[in-house]
């Protein structure tokens, strides 16, 4: 009998203390199988952000666990952590970019940090991903010369780059943007295509850019922890 | 009663003044350490070899060029300034008592001991360090910083270490520029006045005969230590802040006045150890 494919995500019985539209403590139970795209609905975007955090490791529940690939976040080193998170995918705060850097380096940088790819070979694949999400190639200047719309794409590539196993994506910004549906739809069917997951936090079910995505599971984050809905 | 009354306002007006205190010391000590523990840090990292990926090469060749290239004119015209002021003045005195002999002896325990290094960590301070200040300043509040760790990319190494070598380097190579500049343009003005008759070759021949083996080391290694200690001082000031109730124009007086304090700690240790 072959056994149960390990899910790339679980939350099991993570509670997250502090919410913003809540007076209790939320208990999350989630598994993300491998291949697959979860959709969850969280009215709040602190509340989607602190999240993110639980579900990458950045912040330890106050009780349960969080595992990716299987191991539980924190039993492991701040180190670890960090070198665990480059399989991990993120399109969060499109609007944030770091001041010291240009847009281009900000986009890469992860990719070279973390793996020895040669620098042709990462530059094309960004490159397609740029063209694939409208822009000409990856802008080159700092953010407060690139446009709002750039940026948001910049971001999107950043996070499909370099075939992650999960990739999560939150930000309000982004739901709003409908011409990015069609380019979301196809990096996300490529993305579960490679065998990732696909986990999106958004803030109404029916965001402009999640349109023509077709989710496995589909939650609301609600004060009892996650309810399944289904998307009308 | 009203005698009994003033001895105990006495006594909790001098506790409370004892307990500032403490609490100061023991604020400062905390610093002081957590600062220590930082420099060590540093340099455990940035002997590791994992470290050197070509992001952080990236980074460390970007405030490399920054401090010793893009700086390049300042320290010039510094050193112009100063040999004007320093070398000129130095050669007039000695000319006017007669004792242009020790003109060497002069310049090497004035410039090249004492004003260069701090020349040099004010001058990397007020070009490199108040634009690392407001860079990682803006880190935690700007959210990049949050965006750095979700990708993985642990900024010890790639904002810290990088800027540190960098400012120790280039701390180096700004020293050697600001005294050449310092000692050429001291000599021309001083031959131009009529002040000294000698040739540049004699000049430069007195000055490193009055110098002995510890002055190729110590006041390199300086230079070295203040430009470390400046990144230091700026990389830990501007991630410090952690909320936008901190604002970002006291960043700069407080980065510079623990600059300054490094800057004259690290020269006073050197006298003191040499």
């Amino acid at each position: 009998m072959a056994r149960p494919a390990r899910p790339i995500l679980s939350l099991q019985a993570a509670t997250f203390g502090e919410r913003q539209l809540s007076t209790t403590t939320t208990r999350i139970d989630l598994e993300l199988p491998r291949g697959g795209i979860t959709l969850v609905q969280v009215d709040d975007e602190i509340d989607a952000a602190a999240l993110v955090d639980l579900c990458i490791g950045l912040t330890a529940p106050t009780d349960g666990r969080v595992r990716f690939l299987g191991v539980d976040w924190q039993s492991r080193g701040p180190r670890e952590q960090l070198m665990r998170r480059r399989r991990i995918g993120t399109v969060v705060q499109t609007h944030v970019w770091p001041a010291h850097m240009n847009v281009f380096d900000a986009v890469l940088v992860a990719r070279f940090y973390h793996f020895d790819r040669p620098r042709a070979e990462v530059i094309a694949e960004a490159t397609a991903l740029a063209r694939l999400f409208g822009l000409p190639g990856l802008p080159v200047g700092r953010r407060e010369t690139t446009p709002r719309r750039a940026l948001i794409r910049a971001a999107c590539v950043r996070g499909f780059l370099g075939a992650p196993d999960l990739v999560v994506v939150q930000d309000q910004a982004l739901e709003a943007t409908a011409d990015l549906a069609v380019p979301m739809a196809q990096a996300i069917a490529e993305a579960l295509d490679r065998g990732a997951t696909v986990l999106w936090i958004v803030e109404s079910l029916a965001a402009e850019a999640a349109r023509f995505v077709t989710p496995d599971q589909v939650f609301r984050l609600g004060d009892q922890g996650l309810v399944q809905v289904r998307r009308r | 009663m009203t005698i009994r009354a003033s001895y105990s306002f006495d006594r909790s007006r001098l506790r409370r003044a004892l307990g500032s205190l403490g609490a100061f010391v023991r604020q400062g000590t905390s610093n002081l350490l957590l600062f220590v523990s930082l420099g060590a840090t540093v340099l455990v990292v940035a002997s590791r070899r994992s470290t050197w990926r070509a992001p952080v090469w990236a980074e460390f060749m970007r405030a490399l060029n920054a401090v010793a290239v893009r700086s390049l004119s300042t320290s010039v015209a510094t050193g112009v300034l100063v040999g004007f002021a320093l070398v000129s003045q130095a050669v007039y005195w000695l000319a006017a008592t007669g004792q242009t002999g020790l003109v060497g002896q002069v310049i090497v325990i004035l410039l090249i001991r004492e004003l260069v290094p701090i020349l040099v960590g004010l001058l990397i301070f007020g070009r490199n360090g108040t634009a690392t200040l407001i860079e990682l300043g803006e880190a935690h509040t700007g959210g990049w910083m949050r965006q750095f760790e979700i990708q993985g990319l642990d900024p010890m190494v790639l904002l810290v270490v990088p800027r540190t070598l960098a400012f120790a380097l280039g701390a180096f190579c700004m020293a050697t520029v600001l005294l050449l500049s310092t000692l050429l343009t001291g000599y021309l003005i001083a031959h131009g006045l009529g002040l000294v008759a000698y040739s540049i070759w004699d000049f430069s021949d007195m000055v490193q005969r009055a110098m002995t083996v510890r002055d190729f080391i110590v006041p390199p290694l300086k230079c070295i230590v203040i430009g470390f200690m400046v990144a230091l001082v700026c990389c830990a000031t501007g991630l410090g802040r952690r909320d936008q109730s901190d604002e970002l124009q006291r960043l700069v007086p407080r980065g510079f006045v623990r600059s300054a304090l490094a800057i004259l700690v690290i020269n006073g240790a050197f006298d003191l150890v040499g």
